[in-house]
């Protein structure tokens, strides 16, 4: 019910948002397009918080913030496998529609929409799997009605120690999950296609009403995105209506007079190792599987078993965990490592995904010029991906480094008492009564947004100076 | 200013100081008068507003000036779906997710043609470009001529009075194209509807249109084909 009221809100703010970005040209396009990517690379629990900042610490709980936090974070799940499709999209169809008599929102339910089925589909299931996964929020904003198969596995595990009936709850949220995505990729298959155009944006449309609709459209978007970060930005500067940086200043020291909670800098370090960690062994074991799948028939195999743990829940990864290597005959609990391996896996998907295109892009030629001119097949390799692979496992470790400082389900299971990561240590302050521990979870949130942001950019910036080296001329002469 | 010649019947379509672009006129101010059953023919190089002219007189594009006329009734600030116009391009453009029947009908249910009669209408019109067997055949498995009859078969169903065609064979070999242009001319004519053709290709233009005009930039130019 959540899931689908969460999808169905998700679409409602979306789609047109889509049309707008994804269709005209305007001052702010990009700007738009971009602010709306934010909320989905945000950590659950720092929108969470947000939405908490912005209807104030004491708004009722319950299922109406729930559904619009999940909606805030899968806008751009709609608006980015949406609009790449109608960005595609020949509007001569609704024009014809409109010659045979359909008025202007006949032609586009009649005809656009099912044109435009199969992505709606697509981004539906997504985004319904995501809000049907939802751990951090349905803890920081939800009440009993809220509560997901996520939570109860968690509840299952941690408060029960109940963990046959968790890993029995696991299975029955995979299965469910796993029905979802087909019913989604049937639609998908079953959905009408039209060849698609070359990607083009056209003017702002000249009547005067449409052309403020587009306009108001794309603000009302950016107004959206932003209130809730601008809240949480607030809430971390202010004390009783007050500007001040008292919170700021308490995050070396809030722990003082409880154990309990622990340091929020010290959370900072933890999480900051473990995003180093789980983004270097993520890139390595990503790499290996997009070389595998581009050079090996069986590659298929191994890319598929790399990206299982896209299907999975964080929670049902982190119960896996726990029951896999928390125990004899293999137990890691005491070396810290159950959190960065657990974030490896769920960042892998990303990373195969980011760098098995960047490898089929590359010429392969070189690599038969380098072995006609006497390399070993390895060295070969080497020669023709080596450039490629440097940057591309730079910013795909970039990725999964993010992945991880935000990552909450797994952690939640497998982070130790006295080791949180920093979005466990936000629910940990938002759990104590108090404005000092509501500031520095608000301020701990604003270096959290900061810093998933500064490497969100470098990716960004990493990857254009990869298409740019990929799209530059090839000398003509023979040296 | 372009004057054409009329026919004796007055005229379906007409146009007066008509001009057309997005800032400034791609053309001087154009008179036009295309009578029931004839076929006016727009020829003119890449980028001197033929496209836009039919966008215009469709009302996807709004004119700078000027008036657009059917059956003399004034539609310059009408809606596309009240002209009753219809409209086929280079593509067939057939939603994809309505198989052949469904398409013609498509137009006819719009103007509130129950749908068994639609079909029944729908499959005549099949018959009549030549398709009759094809009703519930997928758009996907059609030829470029079959498609393009298709597109021209739901463009007629509606029986529009004007018929605006934007470059409709262009894409289809030498020898369907021929066949076609003369098919489809006499199929126009038959329905008494004005058409107004756009093409690139002057020996179809004086195939299919009893007249031409000529767009340029400065100037628009008027015959009459023998």
């Amino acid at each position: 019910m959540q899931a689908a009221l969460s999808t169905l809100l998700a679409l409602a703010v979306g789609l047109p948002i889509a049309a707008v970005v994804s269709r005209y040209r305007f001052r702010g396009r990009a700007f738009t397009q971009a602010l709306v990517t934010v909320p989905f690379v945000l950590p659950t629990v720092v929108v969470a918080l947000a939405f908490r900042s912005m209807f104030g610490p004491d708004a009722p709980q319950g299922l109406a913030i729930v559904i619009c936090a999940h909606a805030y974070i899968n806008l751009a799940v709609v608006v980015r496998i949406v609009g790449a499709r109608w960005s595609q999209h020949d509007d001569r169809y609704e024009t014809v529609a409109r010659t045979l008599g359909a008025s202007r929102v006949r032609a586009f339910l009649t005809v656009s929409v099912p044109m435009l089925r199969s992505s709606i589909a697509s981004s539906a299931a997504v985004v319904f799997v995501f809000s049907f996964t939802s751990l951090g929020i349905v803890l920081v904003l939800g009440d009993q009605t809220t509560r997901t198969l996520e939570s109860q596995i968690l509840r299952q595990t941690s408060v029960l120690l109940d963990f046959p009936c968790a890993a029995a709850t696991a299975v029955l949220q995979l299965v469910l999950i796993c029905v979802v995505l087909g019913i989604g990729a049937t639609m998908t298959r079953r959905a009408p296609t039209e060849r698609p155009l070359p990607a083009t944006l056209r003017p702002l449309p000249r009547r005067p009403l449409a052309r403020l609709t587009v306009i108001a459209v794309a603000a009302t978007a950016c107004a959206l995105v932003l209130a809730p970060v601008l809240a949480l930005a607030l809430a971390s500067v202010t004390s009783n209506g007050a500007l001040t940086l008292v919170w700021w200043r308490s995050l070396g020291s809030i722990d003082a007079g409880t154990t309990r909670v622990g340091s929020p800098i010290a959370a900072l370090a933890t999480s900051l190792t473990f995003a180093v960690i789980a983004g270097t062994i993520a890139s390595l074991i990503g790499a290996m599987a997009a070389i595998s799948l581009i050079t090996h028939r069986v590659g298929r195999i191994t890319a598929l078993a790399a990206i299982i743990p896209l299907g999975v829940s964080a929670a049902t990864l982190g119960l896996g965990m726990l029951l896999a290597f928390g125990r004899p005959p293999l137990d890691l609990r005491a070396t810290g490592m159950l959190v960065p391996l657990a974030h490896s896996l769920v960042a892998v998907p990303l990373v195969v995904a980011v760098i098995a295109p960047a490898l089929r892009s590359a010429d392969r030629r070189t690599q038969i010029v380098a072995a006609s001119l006497g390399a070993r097949p390895t060295r070969a390799f080497a020669t023709a991906y080596g450039p490629i692979l440097r940057v591309v496992m730079l910013a795909a470790g970039g990725l999964a480094a993010a992945v991880s400082l935000g990552e909450f389900g797994a952690a939640s299971f497998l982070a130790r008492a006295g080791d949180p990561t920093v979005p466990i240590q936000i629910v940990r302050l938002l759990g104590r009564p108090g404005a000092q521990s509501y500031g520095a979870a608000a301020s701990l949130a604003v270096i959290l947004v900061i810093l998933t942001l500064a490497v969100v950019l470098v990716i960004d910036r990493a990857g254009r100076g990869l298409r740019t080296d990929q799209q530059s001329p090839t000398p003509s002469g023979i040296a | 200013m372009t004057d054409m010649p009329l026919a004796a019947d007055p005229p379906r379509l007409q146009t007066q100081g008509l001009l057309i672009g997005y800032t400034t006129s791609l053309i001087p101010a154009l008179d036009l008068a295309v009578s029931k059953g004839s076929i006016l023919g727009i020829l003119g190089a890449s980028g001197r507003g033929k496209s836009t002219l039919l966008g215009t007189l469709a009302g996807v594009t709004p004119p700078l000036a000027g008036r657009v006329l059917i059956d003399g009734r004034d539609v310059t600030g009408t809606a596309i779906h009240e002209r009753g116009i219809g409209f086929v391009f280079q593509e067939p453009l057939l939603f994809t997710h309505l198989n052949v029947i469904d398409n013609i009908a498509y137009g006819l249910r719009r103007h509130g043609v129950a749908k068994a009669q639609a079909r029944e209408r729908s499959a005549e019109l099949l018959h009549w470009v030549g398709l009759a067997g094809l009703e519930r055949r997928s758009v996907h498995e059609l030829s470029g001529g079959q498609a393009q009859r298709v597109a021209l078969a739901r463009a007629l169903a509606p029986e529009p009075a004007v018929m605006l065609l934007d470059e409709p064979f262009s894409a289809l070999d030498t020898e369907l194209r021929s066949r076609l242009v003369a098919e489809v001319s006499a199929m126009l004519r038959n329905r008494g509807c004005a058409t107004v053709y756009v093409t690139h290709d002057p020996i179809e233009a004086e195939a299919m249109a009893d007249s031409i005009i000529q767009l340029e930039s400065t100037t628009t130019t008027s015959r009459t084909t023998p």
